[in-house]
């Protein structure tokens, strides 16, 4: 799961070397937290926070097949 | 395969202007040292450029990679990848035999089209201008469609019989356009749009009827 933030994330901004997902797992709830460069942050969102949006679905997705949960935070 | 040559003073400037002018990593693309170049002798001699060629991969190969790498670290397991080229920007990727295709639907499309918006993203920020890409899964979009425009037939034609206007359930813009086309067809009928936003839906109505509705505008 966190490669696939990191594959997708990094193909979206002008710095990937300076995105780190970190994950911090929890009882039921798994966070994965995004850092990016201020510059890069509006990309991670796009327009409307549609490309967040986009990722939080898919991330969703594939935890609710393996029967867990994921959070993303955006974290500047 | 795009190939790009360049010169300049050594090796390792070069490959690091090159990586900035095209925002790519190591792993993205070929090098080959046409010419190594030579510092001149004593500045009495001037120096001979190094020039490198540098080999890109194109746009479809481009695109290829990253629905494979994405369908792959989403856990999916599939046929093949079918890339089209539709039009000068516009590319259809089709995945072909995918073991589970309702999970990468999701509810209404809705994981299909987060995949695809990510795909068209990533492959805009490669190739700096607007592609647009269409993701699906064994031509379910094309299914759906024709599955509407069926239902939407069927209904214009009851209109037509009984001569009262029936509403559609909300239908998201895209799918709208696609009815008002098909409607536009048919002299019989006409379409109207109600509600706004998640509740827009659209009124199919006997053409008769709808003179007097269109008029009062042009006063």
């Amino acid at each position: 799961m966190k490669e696939l933030i990191e594959y997708i994330v990094k193909a979206l901004v002008d710095d990937p070397s300076s995105i780190e997902v970190k994950e911090v797992a929890g009882d039921k709830i798994t966070i994965y937290e995004l850092r990016a460069n201020k510059a890069d942050i509006g990309k991670v969102i796009g327009k409307r926070g549609r490309t967040a949006g986009a990722i939080r679905t898919i991330i969703n997705a594939v935890s609710a097949r393996q029967g867990k949960r994921a959070v993303l935070e955006i974290i500047e | 395969m795009k190939t790009i040559v360049k010169t300049g003073k050594s090796t390792s400037a070069i490959i690091a202007e090159f990586m900035q002018e095209n925002n790519v990593n190591m792993e993205n693309f070929k090098f080959e040292v046409l010419d190594e170049g030579s510092k001149g002798f004593l500045n009495i001699f001037a120096g001979k450029p190094t020039k490198i060629k540098f080999l890109l991969p194109d746009v479809e190969e481009k695109i290829k990679e990253y629905t494979e790498t994405v369908l792959k670290l989403m856990n999916i397991n599939y046929g093949q990848i079918d890339i089209q080229k539709l039009g000068k920007d516009t590319y259809k990727i089709d995945i072909n035999k995918v073991e589970d295709a309702g999970f990468l639907i999701g509810k209404e499309g809705k994981l299909l089209n987060s995949v695809q918006h990510l795909l068209n993203q990533m492959i805009n920020k490669y190739e700096k201008r607007a592609l647009k890409l269409n993701f699906d899964v064994d031509n379910y979009r094309d299914r759906r469609k024709n599955a509407l425009l069926d239902k939407v037939k069927n209904i214009a034609d009851k209109v037509k019989n009984h001569g009262k206007s029936i509403t559609l359930e909300p239908l998201p813009a895209s799918h709208r356009r696609l009815v008002h086309q098909f409607i536009e067809k048919d002299k019989q009928v006409r379409t109207m749009t109600i509600g706004d936003g998640h509740t827009k839906r659209i009124v199919i109505m006997p053409a008769k009827n709808n003179k007097r509705g269109s008029k009062p505008k042009s006063n």
